[in-house]
């Protein structure tokens, strides 16, 4: 095992390399860069004659050859220095490291929400397969999921914020925050919470209990169940101890994939409720060609793409004796 | 069983799957609706004897009167049958913009005067297209590579995984974005990003299937009786490691769907003039509290598809999966 | 106050290029729309209160030297001082500068600075000060080429002693004083740092009204007033900037109280604010902003169509601005029939923008050589008159147009296709010069000097992307910009302004209204007559005030 470990990570370094090429190249070779894109931001557009962004480009080094530019940016990530942002010059870590934990609570909180939820709808959708409480349960969950985000979100807006005031639609605190004692700023930024977490599960939960459900409905026709019965045990034990833990299986390393996804952030969702997460840092910096922030943000989400895909697998052969790697 | 009685095995189990079913003709009246959506919604006439000639525009409009105005065409015309829903999908018409449903214009009109009803008709071509082209691209590319990976393992298995975690590291939208930065923008080209994007989880989930699978015994009994590799795969191992496949298979063709609504918001989908659900939503947003039937319809439609794709999915994956078929064994 | 530039999709009613720069009209004062509630108790100014605007995204920086977005500057502007500040009617007038001096030649500025002026960590603001922002302002490495195309026929900038300078220009420049009116940053704190990767980029330290507080990234941005000014110290206690960038999330949170002032579309202004409910909460602003929008005519691009002038007067003929401006615009705006905006003493008001009337343009056209082929469409010499025509997909305003005049040209047989492209990609195009014809708006400065978007020489490099090249608009352009007097100006710009609207380089378009809403219980917000932001002049909101007994934000 640990040499297949071992044969992993360092197969990965080529990988990350390969996605670190690809992720450059296409960057800098669509239309448009950097330079043109800071300075059209100026009231009445002088900047942007050739002369200027010609200056700007040469200053941000972006008139060096491809490979040179990689070479330097590589070296740099190797001191672990991600470099700074061509739009605003903050530091790109900074940035992210702003940005991370408002995605990561958002996206922790969703997939615990999720799971609580769906799991326990999952196993009892399979317990009672096609009796009127599986399809119906069937039927709402698809139908929340089949909700189109953008509608979900406003309509949340229009009813929690404009209507009854409950939720607050926008930031992930209120303006005095900082003056608040402890209890009332948990509930201040929690209420800031709820709505964009609302967004960025409710569609989760139909496709983790469809999971489970197909997942155990799978185990139950096993062999060995029969047996667990045949031998007299309860049906709870049959259930819970038997089926349940075998059937969380792929349950199990489908977590793992949920890792990359956890710093996704959405971009629509984001815009809407103003939640400065990733996604809407990642959009806006595609959008202002701002090489270094892509490939930073690139760079957190293949490692952690490659590390999950890791935990993954091994968490798939740990748990299912079946499997082995040679 | 043979393979005529199995086809008719499975259609008889969807059949009684009654949700299943009303997806199943949901899907169908729909499609039926995409591809005869010129013929519905149209301001050419279906058939129109004009200057002596028998025309039948909807089908095939001659050279002459490729820019002719067909409103002036119709009054002069001898005789003209007119399709049900007699507005064009991209026909301006200023004076007539945001109105309420009304007998004229049975589901409203938009802001720039377009009847709404004609652009949901030829917008469910789109709708229809993105789940199959990007679900089949996902398909065929997640499951071949998913099979190849599992079943033989070693270093193509190394390989292929590989390959899936680099297309797992690139963000969908910086896709997206390259597409439109690069190609001329287009709806299918974004169809096919999408493809080519959500393959990878198809293919894991394929390959986990496979590794299981293949050590079983009924798979090692038909490798000592000597059967070829591909039989094997395609045979043997895929109808029982399809079914998370499918399930993943069902969401992808609902998510697509609402991926293409949610491109279009941020202004990546469909390009003007073509109608889609996705635009005249994202239309909707603006003019939520004054013009409900903007987002309403649309809203429903992307909806009422993504459910009936779901549940035809839930009833197809319960009626194929061998193991489910099986006799007697119940709580 | 929105701008479309940096946030891309939802600013709707906008087009690239066009910073709608909250600005005023002549005749419309804060009360038009007064209702039965008249303006609370006239008493003198108090102190207090909150200003909650919305930016709609995070400012580049806050270094007003590398900062090139309008939302910077909306923010520094209250941070940092300037030499001079223009007041509400464009004139220009006196800030740290308490004087200026012209030499006879027209080409020597000596300003005279106050001595009283200190930054907000205590440390006096001098000449010193001035000189050294103007000189990172001309370093390349600061990355502030926007501002230094300002400064091209400089010849030297030099301190006489620490409330003295003098600018000396190499040729008389018209347009020069307005340039002066830069941001002043602290030497003492800068000359120690890296000027691009500075903490005091997220941490400003300036002279102005209001003092940096904090920042939180893509939140808010807070200011406090500055009770050591120099100036009149302002009512308002503190500033805050929030961003929300969806344009009906902010809309209601204007409407629930979360926003104190907020831009409206023109939607919003005709559906939503009409009820007395809404007009008892704010007053409403609609004024024009010293923009335009336009669709640009490639004279050279790949086909030759635009070269010709009348083809591209046909063109202007089959826009039905008219029926835009009431049905898009919801009769709101101004259709647009020069390059200066109306309030503008350049613009020339007997020139009446061009009236929608197909036949016209058909006749043109035909004049022009174009003959309908048997398909309806129009031919010269065998090639079909098919275009590409440019929009971001961001900009709705854009599409709608697209989609309105595509059907009127369908009907001359003109074919459109139209091109939808993301905003970085749209821009290198324009800046390739490698279109046919493109919707785009301009965002002007106080001077109407023409030079860099119609001189001949900007034509390779500078920002005449339709490769207009006319010599007596080049000469005239250049006499305007070395005159002084400004009656002799006017007149220049009034020939220029007639040879543009009848050669139709661009199909001007429309000058797009700004509408904004502010809360009531703000006082003495006035409106300037000149098209400018209303918190681009002084004093703007450092006048606004609030009764004891209506502030809403006391606590701290």
């Amino acid at each position: 095992m640990w040499s297949y470990i071992l044969r992993r990570v360092l197969l990965a370094i080529p990988t990350f390399i390969g996605i670190s090429l690809i992720t450059f190249f296409i960057m800098h070779l669509a239309p448009g860069d950097p330079a043109t894109m800071a300075l059209q931001g100026d009231s009445i557009g002088k900047g942007m004659s050739a002369a200027n962004i010609e200056q700007m480009k040469e200053t941000l080094g972006l008139n060096d050859a491809l490979p040179v530019q990689y070479f330097r940016w590589m070296k740099r990530l190797v001191c672990l220095d991600l470099g700074e942002s061509l739009k605003d010059h903050r530091k790109v870590t900074e940035k992210i490291w702003e940005a991370l934990p408002n995605t990561l609570l958002l996206n922790l909180l969703a997939l615990i929400v999720v799971y609580i939820v769906s799991l326990p709808l999952g196993v009892f959708s399979a317990e009672k397969q096609n009796t009127f409480f599986d399809k119906s349960i069937t039927t709402a969950l698809f139908i929340l999921y089949a909700i189109p985000v953008i509608w979900l979100a406003l309509l949340l807006i229009m009813l929690f914020y404009v209507k009854l005031n409950w939720f607050p639609a926008s930031g992930i605190q209120s303006l005095d925050s900082e003056y608040m004692r402890w209890w009332p700023w948990l509930f201040d930024r929690l209420k800031h919470m709820i709505l964009p977490l609302v967004c960025f599960s409710y569609a989760g939960f139909a496709v983790i209990s469809r999971y489970v459900r197909s997942s155990m409905l799978e185990v139950i026709r096993q062999d060995y169940i029969r047996t667990a019965r045949a031998k007299g045990l309860s049906e709870h034990k049959v259930i819970y101890k038997h089926a349940l833990s075998n059937a969380l299986i792929p349950i199990v390393t489908l977590l793992g994939l949920e890792l990359p996804g956890l710093l996704g952030g959405s971009v629509i969702i984001e815009q809407i409720f103003s939640w400065p997460g990733l996604g809407w840092l990642f959009f806006d910096a595609l959008n202002s060609r701002d090489y270094t922030v892509i490939m930073g943000l690139t760079v957190f989400t293949s490692i952690l793409v490659l590390l999950s895909t890791l935990l993954s697998d091994i968490l798939y052969a740990v748990v299912d004796p079946r499997i082995h790697y040679e | 069983m043979n393979k005529k009685s199995y086809r008719h095995f499975i259609f008889r189990k969807i059949l009684h799957n009654r949700l299943a079913l009303t997806g199943g003709i949901f899907i169908i009246i729909l499609s039926l609706i995409a591809f005869f959506a010129s013929l519905i919604a149209n301001d050419k006439p279906i058939l129109v004897i004009y200057q002596n000639r028998l025309l039948l525009p909807c089908i095939y409009v001659p050279q002459d009167l490729k820019q002719a105005d067909w409103l002036n065409i119709i009054n002069k015309s001898d005789f003209s049958i007119s399709p049900p829903i007699p507005y064009s999908p991209i026909g301006v018409n200023l004076n007539e913009c945001l109105l309420a449903p009304s007998p004229s214009h049975w589901l409203g009109t938009d802001e720039n005067g377009r009847d709404v009803l004609a652009r949901m008709i030829h917008g469910s071509r789109i709708s229809l297209q993105v789940g199959i082209i990007a679900v089949g691209i996902s398909l065929i590319v997640g499951v071949y590579l998913g099979a190849m990976a599992g079943y033989y393992g070693g270093w193509l298995d190394s390989l292929i995984s590989r390959f899936i975690e680099i297309m797992m590291c690139f963000p969908f939208f910086f896709l997206v974005l390259a597409v439109m930065a690069f190609l001329e923008p287009g709806i299918y080209k974004i169809m096919i990003v999408i493809g080519l994007t959500s393959w990878t989880g198809i293919a894991r989930l394929t390959r986990g299937e496979f590794i299981k699978i293949r050590n079983e015994e009924y798979i090692l009994a038909a490798r000592c009786l000597g059967l070829s590799n591909s039989k094997i795969i395609f045979r043997h191992i895929l109808p029982n490691a399809i079914a998370p496949v499918l399930v993943s298979a069902t969401f992808g063709i609902a998510s697509a769907v609402l991926v293409e609504s949610s491109l279009t918001f941020l202004g990546f989908g469909v390009q003007i003039p073509t109608a889609s659900w996705g635009e005249i939503l994202s239309q909707g947003h603006k003019y939520l509290t004054i013009a409900w039937w903007l987002p309403l319809f649309p809203g429903l439609a992307i909806f009422l598809t993504v459910l009936a794709y779901n549940l035809l999915g839930e009833g197809l994956r319960d009626a194929l999966d061998p193991r489910l078929t099986g006799s007697g064994d119940s709580w | 106050m929105r701008i479309s530039l940096n946030s891309k999709r939802f600013l709707t009613g906008l087009i690239p290029f066009l910073f709608l720069l909250v600005s005023c009209s002549s005749n419309h004062s804060v009360s038009s729309n007064s209702h039965s509630k008249s303006i609370h108790s006239p008493g003198p100014p108090t102190y207090g209160d909150w200003l909650i605007r919305n930016l709609g995204s995070d400012p580049q920086t806050l270094n007003p030297v590398t900062s090139s977005d309008l939302y910077s500057s909306y923010v520094n502007d209250l941070i940092f001082s300037k030499m001079i500040d223009v007041d509400s009617d464009g004139n220009i007038i006196p800030s740290v500068a308490t004087s200026w001096n012209i030499s006879k030649d027209n080409k020597s500025f000596i300003f005279h600075l106050r001595s009283d002026v200190k930054f907000h960590d205590g440390v006096s603001l001098t000449a010193y000060d001035v000189k050294y922002t103007w000189d990172k302002i001309m370093d390349p490495k600061s990355l502030a080429e926007n501002k230094r195309a300002d400064f091209e026929y400089v010849d030297r900038f030099e301190v006489i002693n620490k409330d003295t300078l003098r600018a000396v220009y190499k040729i008389p420049f018209s347009p020069a004083l307005e340039s002066w009116g830069f941001s002043i940053i602290p030497k003492h704190i800068f000359e120690k740092e890296d000027f691009l990767k500075s903490d005091y980029n997220k941490n400003p330290i300036g002279s102005g009204p209001y003092v940096f507080q904090k920042w939180k990234s893509n939140q808010y941005i807070m200011l406090t007033a500055n009770n050591n000014y120099w100036g009149t110290k302002p009512y308002l206690k503190k500033i805050v900037f929030k961003m929300i960038p969806d344009q009906t999330v902010s809309f209601n949170s204007l409407l629930k109280g979360d926003l104190d002032v907020e831009g409206l579309t023109p939607l919003q202004w005709k559906k939503f604010s009409k009820s007395s409910d809404f007009e008892n909460k704010f007053y409403k602003m609609n004024y024009y902003t010293r923009s335009f929008s336009y669709i640009a005519w490639n004279a050279n691009g790949r086909n030759p169509f635009f070269k010709d002038k009348k083809v591209r007067q046909a063109m202007s003929y089959s826009l039905n601005r008219e029926l835009i401006k009431e049905k898009v615009f919801y009769g709101l705006g101004e259709l647009c029939s020069g390059p200066f905006y109306p309030k503008s003493w350049a613009n020339d008001t007997t020139i009446k923008p061009i009236q929608f009337d197909l036949n016209k343009a058909r006749l043109l056209l035909s004049e022009a050589g174009w003959k309908p082929g048997k398909d309806g469409i129009l031919y010269k010499n065998g090639v079909p008159f098919r275009f590409k025509f440019l929009l971001t997909s961001s900009s709705d305003l854009g599409k709608r147009i697209t989609i309105i005049y595509q059907e009127d040209l369908r009907k001359i047989g003109v074919i459109l296709e139209p091109q939808q492209m993301e905003w970085a990609t749209f821009l290198e195009r324009i800046k390739d010069r490698d279109y046919e014809a493109a919707t785009l708006g301009w965002s002007l400065s106080l001077d109407p000097d023409p030079y860099m978007i119609w001189h001949s020489s900007q034509i390779k490099e500078g920002l005449n992307y339709v490769n207009y090249s006319n010599p007596e608009v080049d000469r005239l352009i250049e006499e305007g910009r070395t005159t002084f007097n400004v009656k002799k100006r006017t007149e220049l710009y009034h020939r220029i302004h007639q040879i543009l609207a009848d050669e139709q380089p661009y199909t001007f378009m429309f000058h797009s209204p700004s509408l904004v809403a502010v809360d009531r219980r703000f006082q003495d917000v006035k409106l300037s007559n000149q098209g400018l932001g209303l918190f681009l002049y002084n004093p703007g909101q450092l006048n606004w005030w609030v009764p004891k007994d209506m502030q809403k934000y006391r606590r701290y």
